[in-house]
Parts: C-alpha cells; sequence; structure tokens
C-alpha cells in the first residue's frame, strides 16, 4: 500500500513538473505572410515572381480596367485571402495585408488552422511548414474560385474531353525540373501572357479550297475558349491583300472577345474550345496575308499586341 | 485506492491536452435570414410576371394617352385600371432590357419621373441600379429627377457631372443634357431661376445627402415593399458571380439612410459573405455609417469581432466610423490579434486616431506586422508626434496602398476641422 502511494506521489509530482515546465515552443504552424516561404523555396518563389499571379495587384492593365480598384470587388481575386479558407469553388474575399504580393504563396497553399497544404502525396510532414497533402490542391476547384468569375472553368467544363485535360494543372502548371534534379510544378502559370502558350491554344490557317481562299482559326489546343476571360482579353484576326504589287492596309476580319457587364449591347464571339471559325478572302489579288493579333486589353493599339500567328498565301505571281 | 486514482487522474488530464488545439472557428452567434429573404422574396407583392411585349404595349397605351381626344380617354381608362407595380414593371423592363431605342429609355423614365407614385415607391432601388449601367447622359438625369421625386439624391452625381462637363465631342447630347439638368436643379430649388443660386443650393443638397442620406424635401416612406426590394439585395450578397453582389453594393450605398438599418440587421446572418459585405458596403458609406452603427450595429460589432471570418471587416468598419471612441476596441486586435487582423485594427487606428504616442512607438519595436499596418503606425505616430509627415519606407508596400493611407488620414483631419 505504502509502494503505491509512492508511486502515485512520484506520478503526480512528474505530471506537475510536467505541466509547469516552461512548454517547448509549439513548431511554428501559422504562416501568415508568403515572404516567410522565401527561405525554403527560393525557386519556386522565383518561378512565381515572373508569373502574373505575382503581378495581380500591382499589374497597371489591371489598375486601369479596373479604375484603380475603384471597382473594388477586383481585390478579391488580385489580392484574395487563402482559398482554401472557402468552400471548394466559392469565391474568395478580399485580404487586408500584403496587397502587393498579389495572388501569394499562401493564397493557394494557407490552410484554415495555419498549416501549409501541397498537392504533393508524398509531401515531407518533417518540413518547417508541416505540409500535407490536400486533394483539392489539385483540383479545378482551387482554381474556380477566381478564374470562374469571368466564366473559365464553366467553358472547361463543356470542353471535349481531349482537349481539357486532367485539369487547369496540365497546361498552367505542368512538371518541371529545378536545380539540383527535384521535380515540381511549374509556378510561372504559362497562359496569355506566354507566347509559346497562346501559340499552342489555336492554329490558324490559310489556303484555297474549291476556288475559294479561305482562312480558318481553330481552338485545337486549349480546354476552354480562346481568349477565355470576360473584357480583359481580345484576339482580332487581320487581313492584307496585295493588289498590283502594293500592299494594303491591314484589315479587321473578326474580333474574338466575351463583352463585359454593361456592354450588352455586343455578343459574345470567343472560339469555344474545338471548334473552328472560317472566313472567306478576296482571290482577286496577288497575295493574301492573314495575322491572329492576342491583346491583354481590348482598348490596346494592334501594335501593342502579340501576333501570335500569322500566314501568307501566294495566288497569282 | 480510488481516491489517489482520481488525484492522479486530476493532475494528469492537463497535461494530456492537446497544446495546440485550433481556437474554434467561430463564436458568433447568427442568425439566419434566410426565412426573412425568402418571405420578402415571394411575398405575395412581387414583381408581376409579365415580358418586355406587354410593357412595350403599356408605354404605348401611355402614348395614346397624349394623344387627346376619344382615343386618348379610352387609353386613359385602360392606363387607369393598371396597378403602380405593374406601371413600374413595364418601364423599368424597358429601360433594362431595350439597349438600342434611346427615345424609348428616354420615355420610360420620363414617365417614372412625372407620375405621382404617392407611397409606392419600391422601384427606387432597381431604378437606382440604372446609374450604374445607363450610359445615355440625358436619360441620367431624368433618372435623377425620378428619384429625387421619391425622396433620394442618388442621381445628383450625374446632375453634377454633366454640369461640369465641357468635353462636347465626347458625348452625346450633351448640350440636351446640360438643359435638362439646369431645368432639374431650378425644380429642386422652388423653381429659382438664377442658375448660381440653383448651382450652391445643389452642392449643399449633394453635401447633405453623402453625409446623412436625406432629403428634406421628401422623405422615402420605408413601406414593406421597399423593405421587400433591400432584402432582395441582401439576398444577392450570397451569389457566387460578383456582378449582383456589386450591383447590391453600388445601390445600397445610394439609397436614403433607413436603408442602413437592413444592412445592419444582416450584418450578423449566418452567411459569411452577406456579412461580409454587408460590413463593406456600410464601411463605403463612410462617414453616413455612423447612422447605421446607431441604429442597430453596436452589439453586433461586439460579436462580429470574435467572428473568425468576419472581424476584419468589423474592425474595418469601425474605421470608417472616424470617431477617436473606437480606439478602446482596436488595442486588443493591434495587440493581440492574428496578421490580418493587425492591419485593419492598426488602418483604423490611423482612421480614427488616437493618441498614445508611446502605445504606438511600442507596438513599432515589433517587426511582424504587415507593410500596411506599419504604414498606418507610422504615419500617426508621426501625426501624433507633430512631425511632418514624412513618406514611409517600407519593404513591400504597394504605393496605392500608401495612397489610400495618405488619405485617410486627410480625410479625418478635415472632418476633425470641420
Amino acid at each position: 500500500m505504502r509502494f503505491i502511494s509512492a508511486l502515485f506521489a512520484v506520478l503526480g509530482i512528474a505530471a506537475l513538473a510536467l505541466m509547469l515546465a516552461p512548454q517547448e515552443s509549439l513548431p511554428a504552424t501559422e504562416w501568415y505572410s508568403s515572404t516567410q516561404c522565401l527561405d525554403c523555396h527560393a525557386d519556386v518563389a522565383a518561378e512565381w515572381k515572373s508569373s502574373h499571379h505575382a503581378f495581380a495587384y500591382e499589374n497597371p492593365e489591371v489598375r486601369k480596367l479596373s479604375n484603380d480598384f475603384a471597382n473594388q470587388e477586383c481585390i478579391a481575386c488580385h489580392a484574395p485571402q487563402p482559398v482554401l479558407k472557402f468552400e471548394a469553388g466559392e469565391r474568395v474575399l478580399a485580404r487586408q495585408s500584403e496587397r502587393g504580393l498579389g495572388v501569394d504563396c499562401l493564397a493557394c497553399h494557407a490552410v484554415t488552422d495555419g498549416g501549409v497544404a501541397t498537392n504533393n502525396r508524398q509531401a515531407n510532414g518533417d518540413a518547417p511548414c508541416h505540409p500535407r497533402f490536400v486533394e483539392r490542391m489539385g483540383s479545378v476547384q482551387l482554381c474556380s474560385s477566381c478564374h470562374n468569375q469571368h466564366k473559365t472553368v464553366d467553358q472547361w467544363r463543356g470542353a471535349p474531353d481531349n482537349l481539357k485535360g486532367n485539369n487547369c494543372l496540365g497546361c498552367h502548371m505542368p512538371q518541371e525540373f529545378r536545380q539540383g534534379g527535384r521535380s515540381g510544378s511549374n509556378h510561372a502559370f504559362p497562359a496569355s501572357h506566354d507566347l509559346v502558350a497562346l501559340q499552342s491554344a489555336v492554329s490558324l490557317d490559310l489556303k484555297i479550297e474549291d476556288g475559294v481562299v479561305r482562312t480558318t482559326l481553330t481552338n485545337d489546343g486549349s480546354g476552354h475558349n480562346f481568349p477565355t476571360d470576360e473584357r480583359s482579353r481580345a484576339a482580332d484576326l487581320f487581313v492584307q491583300y496585295q493588289v498590283d504589287g502594293k500592299l494594303g492596309e491591314w484589315q479587321r476580319l473578326y474580333r474574338f472577345r466575351d463583352p463585359y457587364r454593361d456592354e450588352t449591347d455586343l455578343t459574345n464571339t470567343q472560339l469555344p474550345s474545338g471548334q473552328s471559325m472560317s472566313f472567306d478572302l478576296r482571290n482577286d489579288v496577288q497575295s493574301v496575308a492573314v495575322r491572329l493579333i492576342y491583346k491583354t486589353n481590348p482598348f490596346m493599339s494592334d501594335d501593342d499586341g502579340v501576333v501570335v500567328h500569322s500566314a501568307t498565301l501566294i495566288i497569282d505571281e | 485506492m480510488s481516491k489517489y486514482l482520481a488525484l492522479l487522474i486530476a493532475v494528469l488530464a492537463p497535461s494530456c491536452s492537446r497544446q495546440n488545439e485550433v481556437t474554434p472557428i467561430t463564436t458568433l452567434e447568427k442568425h439566419s435570414f434566410d426565412e426573412v429573404i425568402e418571405q420578402h422574396l415571394t411575398d405575395a407583392s412581387a414583381w408581376p410576371e409579365f415580358g418586355i411585349e406587354r410593357a412595350n404595349e403599356m408605354i404605348e397605351l401611355f402614348d395614346m394617352v397624349e394623344l387627346g381626344g376619344a382615343i386618348g380617354q379610352r387609353a386613359q381608362r385602360r392606363v387607369n385600371r393598371l396597378g403602380n407595380n405593374e406601371i413600374q414593371h413595364a418601364l423599368l423592363l424597358i429601360v433594362e432590357t431595350d439597349k438600342q431605342n434611346t427615345a424609348l429609355r428616354r420615355r420610360a423614365y420620363t414617365l417614372l419621373a412625372n407620375r405621382d407614385w404617392q407611397s409606392s415607391n419600391r422601384f427606387i432601388p432597381r431604378l437606382t441600379l440604372r446609374l450604374k449601367y445607363e450610359k445615355d447622359w440625358p436619360s441620367n438625369i431624368i433618372i435623377a429627377r425620378a428619384l429625387a421625386n421619391v425622396g433620394s439624391l442618388a442621381g445628383l452625381d450625374a446632375v453634377q457631372s454633366i454640369l461640369l462637363n465641357s468635353s462636347e465631342n465626347e458625348i452625346d447630347d450633351l448640350d440636351l443634357a446640360k438643359s435638362l439638368a439646369a431645368e432639374f436643379i431650378s425644380e429642386i430649388n422652388s423653381g429659382h431661376d438664377d442658375f448660381k443660386d440653383n448651382w450652391q443650393h445643389l452642392q449643399l443638397l449633394s453635401d447633405n445627402w453623402d453625409s446623412v442620406h436625406t432629403f428634406q424635401g421628401v422623405k422615402t416612406d420605408f413601406n414593406q415593399q421597399y423593405q421587400d426590394e433591400l432584402w432582395h439585395l441582401v439576398a444577392q450578397f450570397r451569389s457566387q458571380p460578383l456582378r449582383p453582389v456589386d450591383d447590391a453594393r453600388f445601390v445600397f450605398i445610394r439609397l436614403e439612410q433607413q436603408s442602413m438599418t437592413v444592412l445592419a440587421a444582416a450584418a450578423s446572418d449566418n452567411n459569411r459573405y452577406v456579412r461580409d459585405h454587408c460590413l463593406q458596403t456600410l464601411t463605403w458609406m463612410q462617414a453616413s455609417t455612423q447612422l447605421a452603427y446607431d441604429f442597430a450595429l453596436e452589439e453586433s460589432l461586439e460579436i462580429l469581432g470574435s467572428d473568425f471570418y468576419s472581424s476584419v471587416r468589423a474592425i474595418e468598419y469601425r474605421g470608417s466610423l472616424m470617431a477617436e471612441s473606437q480606439a478602446d476596441f482596436l488595442w486588443p486586435f493591434i495587440e493581440n490579434g492574428n496578421y490580418e487582423q493587425r492591419t485593419a485594427a492598426a488602418d483604423a487606428l490611423l482612421r480614427c486616431a488616437d493618441y498614445s504616442v508611446a502605445r504606438i512607438d511600442a507596438l513599432l519595436i515589433d517587426q511582424s506586422f504587415s507593410p500596411e499596418a506599419q504604414c498606418s503606425l507610422l504615419l500617426l505616430r508621426d501625426e501624433l508626434r507633430g512631425n511632418e509627415i514624412v513618406i514611409p519606407q517600407i519593404s513591400g508596400l504597394d504605393e496605392n496602398e500608401l495612397n489610400r493611407r495618405l488619405r485617410w488620414q486627410q480625410q479625418r483631419q478635415v472632418l476633425a476641422a470641420d
């Protein structure tokens, strides 16, 4: 009996000592600023820095189109709170701090309890940020919170299966080998600001068919409309004829674009995934040239746009 | 034996509890306004269900009335049988859907402006939204007149813009718009014909509207149908596409002051988007939000401050009150809040001002504030010390964020000087 009493006393004292001893500081599980990520993930951060996610809040085009964010609804996606704080697919709300970082690391990776989420099933839980695999990280729903505001994800859902890929990540976060041989998802998010990505989205054809000169634009490389996004993007198809040895002016044949809110007098002319659009051209000329110019802002001059594809056809030498 | 065991369990239990338990997500006892909203939406007094064809027929009827004679009388008898709801809906349907026919829209707006609606004013929110989408300037003046007739001066901005505009090449029918605007400002100044006098009167009305959202001439009847419309707007805050949200915010910040009671009530809705946008809208109303605070919000704010999702907006709202009395509520968040709360609270402190320089100095030793929070605290400290404002050089601070804070500081100083 005495032995049992002594045992309890020892255990009790040990427990008390455990309680009163200074607590070892908890692992830093609260990640509140994306600047905390830089030390360990410099290579990923460098990719992100070159992306338009990093530029989302300071981008002068966005500033102009949002009337310097007087249209405050735009801030929510250009400086969002962590997407994972919201239900899957639901829209995000604006954050208060570090807006200059735009769509930053925490916008996609932070979890409500202060931890960090990853799409990597073999996540190294021993790393200082204790990343844990979260299924939603690799899903369309993660992107849709913002990108479906301008209908891109809805367009993807309606796209032909062969163009859909697995999800957004297939095209916009391709796997890359970084320094040291580690592979990972590209955080530069190649898209409309990347000429290679643009060129792979559509093809432009110019030929004579049954005596008719015809140019065709086909959306055969993207899993959403071309150009996707509402208001901000436009793709203009131009034609130029050569007559009597003289090259004429470039003339706009067609504008591919989804108009914005109050532009209710315009119709949506985007080219859906998997579809083509053809235009018959003059054949009483010496040559025909076509070119497709992509504009990240519909009010941009032709010279400021990017020539995605061009083609020339000599008809009569 | 059992007492030893109990003692052991009692002693060991606390040390075995998880040290890193996550704080409960929310402590807010929210109200569900779902039923209220549904009731308002499905209320018997909902808008009539007819399409644009019927609306066009109705406007033709009004044209026939103006022909006079037997045809006019017959048409008048048919008009008399129509309810205000039907007429308002028809006219609004025309202006909302017919984008090509400017003359027809002007006609519809004019009919809305000229008719005596008595207490039937549920069309105010829908008509207010036209100020966002209507591109025809003369129509904007007619909208302003129609709204003023029922106690809303939401259209005064458009009137002022037109009268100040000199870029004649860029605006269709600018002369007509200016003449309608001049007529309108005479009308609301009891028919005076001195333009300078009318313009000054307009400025006074506009300033008053901006600060208290009331028009002394006519008071909006806050009747059931009008409230149905307001709750309809609250329901739009739940929308996932942003356009309905933005439309609702646009309208709310242009409504008369009693409308704020709906926003203040719905700020404790169980839907986080509704809470967020109600508080955000009240914040945007700036000085006039003091009214909403007085109405109903004080108690809710106390609770919202501890809500995981809404606390930042609640803090931001307190800042918009620009009242020193709010500082006591802000300090706990600055000193013990999370990163977002600290930013919001530092910003709010800059807007409200607090005279504890030493306390702010102590805070600035802590380097874990966001660039935005550091900026607010530095600006406030320099001001309190009586130093000339030096633009703080803070790494990671967006230039526009700096400008916003300078603007807030200036707004408060102007308010204090008044």
